[in-house]
């Protein structure tokens, strides 16, 4: 074996104490090492340029540099020996400057310590082998489940980019959380105002597929090459003929109260999911239908004045679609507030939740604006209370950043909207981020009826019957911790939606220990998951406001934007994983540690195989297999015994 | 900081199996510190303290060394999401094969450290390195200190 090996003074410089000249000696006298040499530093552009010339001219079969760390140091000279004309993986690096010649006082143990160092390299370096990255085709399609303010922003980013989208949503209208808003904080734009550019946006494109009434229901694959099937329940109603006059509507004969969360009233069986929501077309709910219950009503289609739209027989749809990358943006619910009796809601007709309240605000809301909802008449004395549910152990355990700025507007408006009314903030911390949710709390502060109370222990906040029909709230021990009050607005935080645990174990991706998408890094891979090739955006992820979900929805496009490139190959790290076949027994111990699922296991030949694409070269394997079967490359059981032996020398 | 070397004293030869994400990182802060390490100690990167598989260590303790030092980030922040809860597992298993094989438990560690940590690493090492003085050499039979690989 020649091996070339380079040895950096920049430990020295750096006030290190190794004896070069002994170093050099001993190294030299190894029966592999062709040469040595003593560079100045060898990561300044001259010393990668010399480097380079020396490869060039002594072509070594192996390579290793002494210098600093390779966290560092090694993506840059594998480049210098790919330029040379080498294989990047015939260099081992040793670290003897941070690792030894910095931190060794003694002038002899720290030169042998550098000698066991580098002749562990040069070991190390005889056992490598040339690897080369494994180039994957990539589809350029990009799937994004859930049509919140976040994954429309996702889809239109990536149809302006090129791309074909299709976009999963389960429910029968675009635009998510932010369309049922009455008033969006900051701008105080209505939120189906506020949503249409960009539900139109996605309607209008050519390149984006919308599938509605439509949730994941398998996958399969990995980075560039996913295959997703998507269960599609039936509209009843065909889209592309309605007309959307609402004749249907009025006629349908089953009227039942509204089961969705923040709906206060009653809905028919065909109706639209709210007013001035896209598309514009009925759904009809087969469990409220009459017909489910074997009667043979046909209103609804007799209404209609389009022949063929109202269609009973639909029936549901899987529907699969291969995709290079996933963007989850499946949004957050508000935590259920049943779960915090003392509280009152369902129990007392005054406790509204915050989504109701703005439900009964909204002009297009289930009482067309008026403070109804259970209500007998409007409110004069209004509670709002914070943080129900939050940062408080057993419930949410977090603090959800934007419910202090919802308060603060819901106080706001009903304030303006009842001018006999007194409003009274119940609050614990007030979480004000960012300027305009301070100018929102300063503007509070100064209306004439609004004040703010605050309480410590959210364990004393408790709601009670009065005898004249309003609630009695407390939030401490002392009477003048207590009020009776005509409505009290319960303001509960983001929590992970109910089908998120669904989606997890669909798609592998991680949850952070309160239920949301666990990002790869908690500050600089947000809108990425921890499988590559799926993208995590908006309050799936984490509680943000409909600026920061748009962003964030922005930000995960960008992110598939640049994994999956059209005509472009995914260059696959080629330090992976790899079963031996004749070795493996069989026993799937691999299987089930890998956190990649990177593992698959084939019934008919009862062996493992590693996916090198999913494989992240943890090694984790590799340690686990009894049979020794899985081999890492770079770091293979022999690569590191010889580096282990020889270090301890 | 660094003791005045004692040539006669016993120096443990300790073998740092790092995760390059944290524990590794954090012994290069150390070193740009110019804090003082043992000069026994020798440290080998991995990606993943959930590479490490028990034989690596046993071969180690064959192979001259006088404890084993496994190294990784903390509870939760294994780079491969959980690797390093199994590697504490797997710890577990191995202290009580070390135990058989004849060598005591505590001359293996496992510990967490973030990059940023450099002063925590320090004390680990020192701390592992005292207990290990107090242990004296490891005494195996079938171990030489001139153990070749080929
Ligand atoms: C009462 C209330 C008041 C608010 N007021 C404000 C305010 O004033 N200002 C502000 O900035 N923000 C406000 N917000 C927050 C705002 O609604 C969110 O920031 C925003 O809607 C988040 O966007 P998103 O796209 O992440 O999720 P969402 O808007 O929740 O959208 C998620 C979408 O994914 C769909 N989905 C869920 N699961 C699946 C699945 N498995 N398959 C397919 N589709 C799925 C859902 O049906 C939904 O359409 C308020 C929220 C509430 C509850
Ligand atoms: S009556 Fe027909 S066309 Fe009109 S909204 Fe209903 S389904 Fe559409
Ligand atoms: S090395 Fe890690 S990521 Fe790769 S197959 Fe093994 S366990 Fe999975
Ligand atoms: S990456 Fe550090 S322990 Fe797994």
């Amino acid at each position: 074996m020649r091996t070339a090996v380079f040895y950096c003074k920049c430990g020295e410089m750096g006030g290190g104490r190794i004896d070069l000249e002994r170093v050099a000696r001993t190294i030299v006298a190894l029966p592999e090492v062709a040469s040595f040499h003593a560079l100045e530093l060898t990561c300044s552009s001259a010393g990668v340029k010399a480097m380079r010339q020396l490869l060039v001219d002594e072509r070594p079969e192996r390579v290793v540099v002494a210098a600093s760390s390779p966290r560092e140091l090694e993506p840059k000279l594998r480049r210098v020996m790919a330029d040379a004309g080498l294989n990047p993986y015939l260099l081992a690096m040793t670290n003897v400057r941070e690792q030894v010649a910095w931190v060794t006082a003694d002038r002899e143990a720290a030169t042998d310590k550098a000698i066991a160092y580098v002749r562990a390299a040069v070991r190390r370096a005889e056992l490598q082998v040339p690897l080369r990255p494994l180039a994957v085709e990539t589809d350029p399609r990009v799937a994004v489940i859930g049509s919140g303010p976040a994954g429309l922003s996702a889809a239109l980013a990536l149809a302006g980019a090129g791309r074909d989208v299709v976009l999963v949503e389960q429910g029968p209208v675009l635009g998510g959380a932010a369309v049922r808003l009455d008033k969006v904080h900051p701008g105080m734009e209505c939120g189906s105002c506020l949503m249409d550019p960009l539900v139109t946006g996605v309607l209008d494109s050519p390149r984006i597929e919308v599938l509605l009434l439509a949730r994941l229901a398998g996958a399969k694959g990995y980075l560039g090459n996913f295959e997703l099937s998507i269960a599609r329940r039936p509209r009843f109603v065909v889209a592309e003929t309605c007309i959307g006059c609402g004749d249907c509507v009025p006629v349908c004969p089953a009227v039942a109260p509204d089961p969705r969360p923040g709906e206060l009233g009653t809905r028919r069986a065909i109706s639209f999911a709210f007013p001035g929501a896209m598309p514009n077309v009925p759904v009809l709910d087969a469990q409220a239908c009459v017909r489910s219950r074997g009667e043979s009503c046909t209103l609804c289609q007799a209404a209609c004045p389009v022949p063929g739209t109202i269609r009973y027989d639909e029936a549901p749809a899987v529907l699969e679609r291969k995709v290079g990358a996933v963007v989850l943006a499946v949004g957050a619910s508000l935590y259920d507030v049943g779960r915090l009796p003392a509280l009152g809601w369902g129990r007392l007709p005054g406790v509204h939740t915050s989504l109701e309240v703005e439900r009964m605000l909204s002009p297009d809301g289930p009482t067309a604006g008026q403070l109804g909802g259970r209500l007998a008449a409007p409110p004069r004395r209004i509670a709002l209370v914070h943080c129900a549910g939050a940062m408080q152990a057993g419930h949410c355990d977090y603090c959800s950043v934007i419910c202090c700025g919802v308060a603060l507007k819901l106080g706001l408006a009903l304030a303006e909207r009842l001018p006999e009314a007194t409003v009274t903030h119940v609050h614990r911390e007030l979480c004000l981020p960012g300027p305009e949710d301070w100018a929102l709390h300063e503007r509070a502060r100064a209306h004439a009826r609004v004040s703010f109370r605050r309480y410590e222990r959210p364990e004393a906040l408790a709601a009670s019957a009065r005898d004249d029909g309003t609630a009695e709230l407390a939030w401490g021990g002392r009477a003048t911790e207590r009020g009776a009050f005509d409505l009290v607005v319960l303001c509960p935080p983001l929590a992970p939606g109910p089908g998120h645990g669904e989606l997890a174990r669909l798609l592998d991706v991680g949850r952070d220990r309160h239920g949301f998408f666990a990002p790869l890094g908690p500050s600089t891979g947000h809108a990425t998951s921890r499988i590559r090739g799926v993208m995590l955006a908006g309050t799936c992820q984490a509680p943000m406001g409909v600026a920061t979900s748009v962003t964030h929805g922005a930000a995960a496009a960008g992110q598939a934007l640049a994994m999956a490139v059209p005509g472009r190959t995914i260059e696959v790290d080629p330090i992976v994983a790899s079963v031996d076949a004749r070795r493996c027994s069989g026993c799937h111990v691999c299987v089930g540690v890998c956190p990649y699922k990177a593992i698959a296991f084939d019934q008919t030949t009862a062996q493992a195989s590693v996916n090198p694409v999913l494989c992240t070269g943890c090694g984790t394997c590799v340690a686990a297999c009894p049979a020794a079967a899985i081999e890492g490359a770079h770091f293979t059981h022999a690569q590191l015994l010889s580096e282990i032996r020889e270090v301890l020398q | 900081m660094s003791a005045p070397v004692d040539r006669g004293a016993f120096e443990p030869r300790v073998l740092g199996l790092l995760c390059t994400h944290c524990a590794y990182a954090c012994a290069d802060n150390a070193g740009a510190t110019r804090a003082s390490v043992p000069a026994g100690l020798r440290t080998v990167r991995l990606m993943c303290t959930g590479r490490v598989e028990p034989s690596l260590v046993l071969e180690a303790f064959v192979a001259g060394a006088d404890g084993v030092l496994i190294m990784g980030c903390h509870p939760g922040g294994c780079h491969y999401k959980e690797q390093n809860y199994r590697a504490v597992q797997r710890q577990r298993i191995l202290l009580r094969l070390l135990d058989q094989c004849g060598v005591e438990p505590a001359r293996c560690r496992f510990d967490h450290v973030s990059a940023a940590e450099s002063a925590r690493y320090l004390e680990l090492v020192d701390d592992f390195v005292a207990a290990l003085r107090r242990l004296g050499p490891l005494r195996l039979e079938r171990r030489t200190r001139a153990h070749r690989p080929h």
